[in-house]
């Protein structure tokens, strides 16, 4: 690789744009396998080696940065987090080499990642339809239906990631993201009949699991990250039970696409593609893990990390839920706090207990402390509704 | 490859410009010294506060040379001046470290011009001239420190080999123009 030109930029200001391409090529080849788009995997292999790129970059500004052996040592985390990243990055490579390489993508693929809590859908905005030139600054989509524009396709060529204030114009295509909610007003907005969410009843233990995959896969890099944000070693402990509960459905998913083939005796490619897509969705579950062994080995957290990540796109964020908040005894149902404000609920923690990704049927209650996941302004929102004061978050700016 | 980071030519190669700009720098600081001939006569012993001024003003600036471009790679401080709480921060420790150190020989040239059988008020008033004479250089060298720290980040310079040199040159210039500046102030 040609070594890149010089460009004044700090291990900071690297690791957050390190983070917001691995969230955001994550989704982009979800996109991919779901629209087996030639397009969508290209550009998933532009980033891919652009992050390439920045884990360069990174590590030559980490090395003239260190000057102690104590100093040292905070850095190793983080080119350890960095390296993480990459690795996700890399993993999302291989899920789009199974397009570009023309691998039959399995059906129970596209089955399972409609079926996952976040939904990823492309669309084409209509002329004089609600979004046609309208800024994305202007729109605010993410703190209001929870909807973020991962990319955008203007004069036959992808570009991500989007600007903050981006035009969108008629007759663009978008890649978006959200909770099924908001994806429903997105397509309004757009002046586009939504395609229905239908899927498949084939292979339901199958779908269900890899379904599963994603998700847990997605709030292990979540919960990650905010264990390194927050210096928590009890968050960091929920991402390696993520990870087992990962590794269990891993298994059966392995052993349930094999049965098949055994049974079958034909679609070996396709059938092969399943097992690719289980295999890089462990590689990012893994990814994780090494990003929270930083936080469980006990050294000392570089401060430049919670910097990093409340600068990130995505923020996470612990909100305490005071007594007196409209919140208090509502179910998370009720409450689609996804879809109106635009925060997604990744942890409750009451008292000594943890309810990971809690279901729509857990109720919120006084001093419980939220970890939250979503956009400067919806998180800004959450708080002020929470009638609480975010601890360590993006909002300190 | 590996070979060139190593090689002769590369030292020098970067180094000769650095040296030759630091040379003319402290030659200068030399020269203001000799211009001054005649009034050092009247008290020598502004010759025995040349090496201290500079020597603390040169160690005090060069460690937050040091820690400045450290912090401007991890990126704990942005280049710019303005507000930010740990480049305050690293200012103000530079001050207090300085007070300290300056207070310290300033109390040891009292003593000294004391000795040397100079009346109590001059020995006072050199003193003072010696104290804020020193304060006086740590200020312009802290700025052109800063300054230079946050240009060798930019522009992708060698902290060590650029910074750290020109710094204490500068330094020099600044400790012996400072230092004649108070003595004629008291006027010696």
């Amino acid at each position: 690789m040609q070594p890149p030109e010089y460009k004044p930029r700090s291990v900071r200001e690297l690791l957050t744009e390190m983070k917001d391409t691995s969230d955001l090529i994550v989704d982009l080849a979800y996109a991919a396998l779901l629209y087996e788009s030639k397009e969508l995997a290209e550009l998933v292999h532009r980033l891919e080696s652009k992050m390439d790129e920045l884990m360069y970059t990174i590590r030559i500004m980490a090395a003239v940065a260190a000057r102690n052996v104590k100093e040292a040592q905070k850095i190793t985390g983080i080119l350890q987090v960095a390296s993480a990243a990459e690795a996700i990055s890399n993993a999302t490579g291989d899920m789009a080499d199974l397009i570009s390489m023309k691998i039959g993508i399995h059906p129970v693929i596209k089955d399972a990642l409609r079926a996952a809590d976040e939904k990823i859908v492309k669309l084409k905005i209509s002329p004089g339809s609600n979004l046609d030139g309208k800024s994305l600054r202007e729109l605010r989509l993410p703190s209001s239906i929870g909807v973020w524009v991962l990319a955008i396709k203007r004069k036959n060529e992808w570009m991500a990631p989007v600007a903050k204030d981006a035009l969108l114009l008629a007759e663009d295509e978008l890649v978006v993201k959200g909770p099924l909610y908001g994806i429903r007003i997105i397509h309004e907005m757009a002046g586009t009949p939504m395609e229905p969410f239908t899927i498949g009843t084939r292979l339901k233990k199958l779908r269900n699991e890899l379904a599963k995959m994603r998700d847990l896969s997605d709030i292990a890099v979540d919960l990650a990250y905010s264990s390194l944000m927050l210096g928590s070693t009890e968050v960091a402990e929920e991402v390696r039970e993520i990870e087992e509960a990962f590794n269990k459905f891993n298994y059966r998913a392995w052993l349930d696409t094999l049965k098949i083939a055994a049974e079958e005796k034909k679609n070996i490619t396709e059938l092969n593609s399943i097992l690719q897509l289980a295999r890089s969705m462990e590689s990012i579950t893994d990814a994780a893990d090494s990003i929270v062994d930083v936080v469980i080995r006990k050294i000392e957290l570089h401060p430049v990390f919670a910097k990093a990540i409340s600068e990130s796109l995505e923020k996470i964020c612990r909100v305490k839920i005071l007594p007196g908040s409209r919140f208090v005894d509502k179910t998370l149902e009720k409450l689609n706090l996804w879809g109106t404000v635009g925060v997604y609920v990744l942890v409750i923690k009451r008292g000594n207990k943890h309810i990971i990704t809690p279901g729509g049927n857990v109720k919120l209650r006084a001093n419980d402390i939220v970890i939250v996941r979503g956009s400067f302004e919806g998180i800004e929102k959450f708080q002020k509704e929470a009638c609480s004061v975010c601890e360590l978050s993006g909002a300190t700016k | 490859m590996t070979m060139t980071a190593y090689s002769m030519k590369r030292i020098l190669g970067e180094s000769y410009p650095v040296l030759i700009l630091c040379a003319i720098l402290s030659l200068s600081a030399g020269l203001i010294l000799h211009s001054q001939l005649e009034s050092i006569k009247t008290l020598p012993l502004i010759l025995v506060m040349v090496p201290p001024i500079n020597g603390i003003n040169n160690n005090v600036c060069s460690i937050l040379g040091s820690r400045l471009t450290s912090a401007l790679h991890i990126g704990t401080i942005e280049p710019k001046f303005g507000k930010q709480a740990i480049l305050r921060k690293n200012i103000q420790a530079t001050w207090i470290m300085s007070l300290g150190v300056f207070i310290f020989t300033s109390v040891i040239f009292f003593a000294l011009s004391l000795i040397s059988g100079i009346n109590l008020l001059k020995s006072l008033t050199i003193m003072i001239a010696f104290f804020l004479a020193s304060m006086a250089a740590i200020g312009v060298t802290m700025f052109c420190t800063i300054w230079l720290a946050f240009t060798s980040f930019s522009k992708g310079l060698d902290p060590d080999n650029v910074v750290i040199p020109i710094v204490t040159s500068i330094g020099d210039i600044a400790g012996v123009t400072c230092l004649i500046i108070a003595m004629k102030i008291i006027g010696v």
